[in-house]
């Protein structure tokens, strides 16, 4: 998978932190600043004031694009936090950010509608390739992960049959985790229409986020686990 | 205990009623009586007078014969009996409950009663009148003994005392305060933990090696399965020396239990029991027929509780010890994820944040650069010990991640210490192995790629998990391109290289180390899947 070339990003990516540690705050906002396209907007110790902050930002200037959550933290968890943000502001990705002792709560956090997962030991760059990938409506799971991961995924409130076509075809180059660009171009249709397509599968499916439906194809069997891409 | 009537006849006699009463009353009463004079020189006694002599001292009638002195007949109590003497001589009558008399051999104890003799006024003797107290003497001594050996037991339990340590003591009581020969005591299962652990306390008395011996006999025989309901609560097996030598089963300590040192016949058998749980054995060895009553039966059952109960306490203190442990090490990996483990993902982000500030500048700037990479680099290497460091701490980390994680976690950590490129191939699903062999396997991994970054200096090793074809074996393979070694070479300290075969010889599989001098070593481990784990 190629990284997005950054003239598919005209605008500006805003990113909000929200991390007990303000080490790690410290360090993602140095780094970040570094990154042309990307701009950290707030940052949050914990759930609680990440809502507070987020909702202060939604009157003024915007949500932000995409969030970087970590899990453990007092207050409001990552997990509740995440799934109280998709419930309020649906536009904005969340990436859960875990750290290795928590690998258990990566299910938890894409179940609560986090598209993505970005481990503590992950190298800088991977930091800023996830971030690009969520806006980019990639879906980027590991494989093996996401075989235990589907293994485990709630039951969706409506079955395989309830997709049209056109809807099955985009949630399997969804799975793939193809862009709504690409998917748009593979079936010669415009970004704005797969876009469409997209956000009516998870309405069907009762699902929070591309990841999740990623997974839910997975699991029932429109496409492979090893297909999925990392 | 009832016995048969004894009859013995009596001539006809003409002498007065009265005379014939005396002279019966003197001669067939159970208590014996003597008729000294003032010197203490015997004048007369009775039968059973005489009787208790040949009982206790194995001596004939004629031992007591009229005109031997008391302190003869009992040498070296003439100091205490003396002095009821003295007390009779200045008339009066003397009782005295359990006398003890001690004579080389033989320690007995009487009811005594001194009472003095007169004739016309005068004092002319002294009628002793005894009754044997030494079985009742002996029964209270048990008894105390038996309660103090109880108190002793009970406060051996209370400090923090090894269970065997416990058991052995028990088992000395039993020896100290009852006729056996010989007392052993085995234990197959720590009762609650699940994990049998077998413990023996064999009776030294049988000789040296029966311990080895006997410990080996119960590995091989393994957890007896009955429950405390299929077990007899007591057996006394008269003959059972006999019968055991006569067991194939109990080869391994016949040639202990047929030597004629210590005597014995006869058994005592009690299950040590906890609820429906059996796990254990108390073993009497008793000289042939030993009287055995109630009583004895019933010390030994209470003995048997003591037993089990601190068999019970030790099981429990150990879980508890080891969930202590658990926890403890699991606050440990909580604290170092907290706090070393964030500050190094930031100082990840500073090091490419400072990579980036650098990027304008020109060639000046190259030493720093080359620091940061550096810095980058460590800082790479801390995470990926760190991540394995709290792995090894996170109690069930590797039961819940799995092998092929475990290994890939440990190997990047050794990678980035020791500068070796490490590959971990692993199929993506679970194997089919139990906790406990995923464990071994784990270990084996983790000791064969030390054993290679020490002393083979590879540039790159792999590591192979895979699952046969038939899906009957796993495949450990760790591989490197080091400089190899001499297998057909004894290579002392080189333990790691036994405990690996020993992990895997524990799990049913083999071991195979191929290694060529220049060319690298491959440790090959082939184990059998668990059935308890089907595949999937």
């Amino acid at each position: 998978m190629p990284r997005p070339g950054r003239d598919e990003d005209e605008r500006v990516i805003t990113v909000f932190i929200v991390d007990d540690h303000s080490v790690v705050r410290t360090g993602l906002n140095a780094y970040l600043g570094t990154e042309p396209g990307i701009e950290v907007v707030g940052e949050a110790a914990d759930g609680r004031e990440a809502l507070a902050r987020l909702a202060v930002l939604a009157a003024g200037p915007g949500v932000p694009d995409v969030i970087l959550m970590d899990m453990q933290m007092p207050h409001l968890d990552g997990v509740e936090a995440t799934a109280r943000v998709k419930a309020t502001w649906p536009q904005v990705d969340v990436i859960a950010v875990t750290s290795f002792l928590e690998e258990a709560r990566i299910r938890a956090a894409l179940e609560a509608g986090a598209t993505g997962y970005l481990l503590k030991d992950a190298d800088a760059d991977d930091v800023v390739d996830a971030i690009r990938a969520a806006v980019a409506g990639e879906v980027r799971l590991d494989p093996v992960a996401a075989a235990a991961l589907v293994s485990g995924l709630r039951a969706p409130r409506s079955p395989v049959e309830d997709l049209t076509p056109r809807e099955r075809e985009v949630i399997v180059l969804v799975a793939s985790g193809r862009t709504n660009r690409e998917i748009g171009r593979r079936l010669g249709v415009a970004e704005r229409t797969a876009r469409t397509h997209v956000s009516n599968i998870l309405t069907k499916l009762g699902l929070a986020s591309r990841t999740q439906a990623a997974m839910w194809a997975v699991r029932e069997g429109l496409v492979d686990a090893t297909d999925v891409t990392s | 205990m009832p016995t048969e009537p004894a009859l013995e006849p009596v001539p006809p006699s003409w002498e007065p009623v009265e005379r014939q009463m005396v002279d019966l009353f003197f001669d067939r009463v159970p208590f014996g009586l003597a008729v000294f004079d003032l010197d203490g020189r015997l004048q007369r006694c009775n039968r059973t007078w005489v009787g208790f002599y040949e009982l206790y001292f194995g001596v004939g009638p004629d031992y007591t014969e009229p005109g031997r002195y008391l302190s003869d007949l009992i040498p070296g109590n003439e100091g205490s009996v003396g002095d009821l003497f003295d007390a009779v001589r200045t008339g009066h009558v003397v009782r005295q409950a359990a006398h003890r008399i001690a004579i080389p051999g033989s320690t007995t104890y009487w009811d005594v009663v001194f009472a003095p003799l007169y004739e016309h006024g005068e004092l002319v003797g002294v009628l002793d009148v005894v009754t044997d107290a030494t079985d009742r003497v002996h029964s209270t001594e048990r008894l105390e003994a038996r309660v103090s050996a109880f108190t002793r037991v009970a406060a051996g339990m209370t400090v923090d005392q090894p269970l065997v340590a416990t058991l052995e003591q028990i088992r000395s009581e039993i020896l100290r305060t009852t006729t056996a020969a010989a007392c052993s005591i085995v234990v197959w299962q720590g009762s609650t933990s699940e994990a049998p652990r077998l413990a023996t306390v064999p009776d030294p008395v049988f000789g040296p090696g029966y311990a080895e011996a006997f410990h080996a006999m119960y590995v091989a025989a393994g957890v007896d399965a009955r429950t405390a309901e299929d077990v007899e609560p007591f057996t006394l097996w008269r003959g059972a020396r006999t019968d055991l030598l006569a067991d194939p089963r109990y080869a391994a300590v016949h040639p202990y239990w047929s030597r004629s040192r210590p005597e014995w016949e006869d058994g005592v058998v009690i299950p040590l029991v906890s609820g429906r749980e059996y796990f254990g054995e108390l073993q009497v060895h008793l000289p042939a027929g030993s009287r055995f009553g109630d009583d004895d039966a019933d010390y030994l059952l209470a003995m048997a509780d003591h037993a089990a109960l601190a068999i019970q306490n030790s099981a429990l203190f150990l879980e508890q010890r080891e969930a202590a442990g658990a926890a403890e090490r699991h606050r440990l990996a909580r604290e170092l994820h907290d706090s070393v483990s964030q500050a190094l993902f930031s100082m990840t982000m500073h090091a490419r944040t400072a990579q980036r500030r650098l990027e304008p500048l020109g060639t000046e700037a190259d030493p720093a650069r080359a620091e940061v990479a550096r810095l980058q680099e460590l800082t790479r290497g801390a995470l990926a010990e760190m991540r394995a460091l709290i792995f090894e701490l996170r109690p069930g980390a590797l039961a819940e991640e799995g092998l092929a994680a475990a290994l890939t976690k440990q190997a990047a950590a050794i990678a980035a210490r020791e500068q070796v490129g490490i590959e971990v191939v692993a199929p993506p699903h679970r194997l089919p192995l139990s906790v406990d062999t995923e464990e071994h396997l784990y270990r084996i991994a983790l000791e064969a790629m030390h054993n290679a970054v020490k002393h083979a200096r590879p540039a790159s090793i792999e590591v192979r998990v895979s699952l046969e074809d038939t899906a009957e074996h796993v495949t450990l393979r760790v591989s490197d391109d080091g400089t190899g070694f001499d297998t057909s070479v004894e290579h002392p300290g080189h333990l790691g290289l036994g405990t690996m075969r020993e992990r895997a010889t524990g799990l049913g599989g083999t071991t195979t180390i191929d290694s060529v001098l220049g060319s690298g070593t491959r440790v090959t481990v082939v184990v059998p899947v668990d059935a308890e784990h089907p595949l999937g």
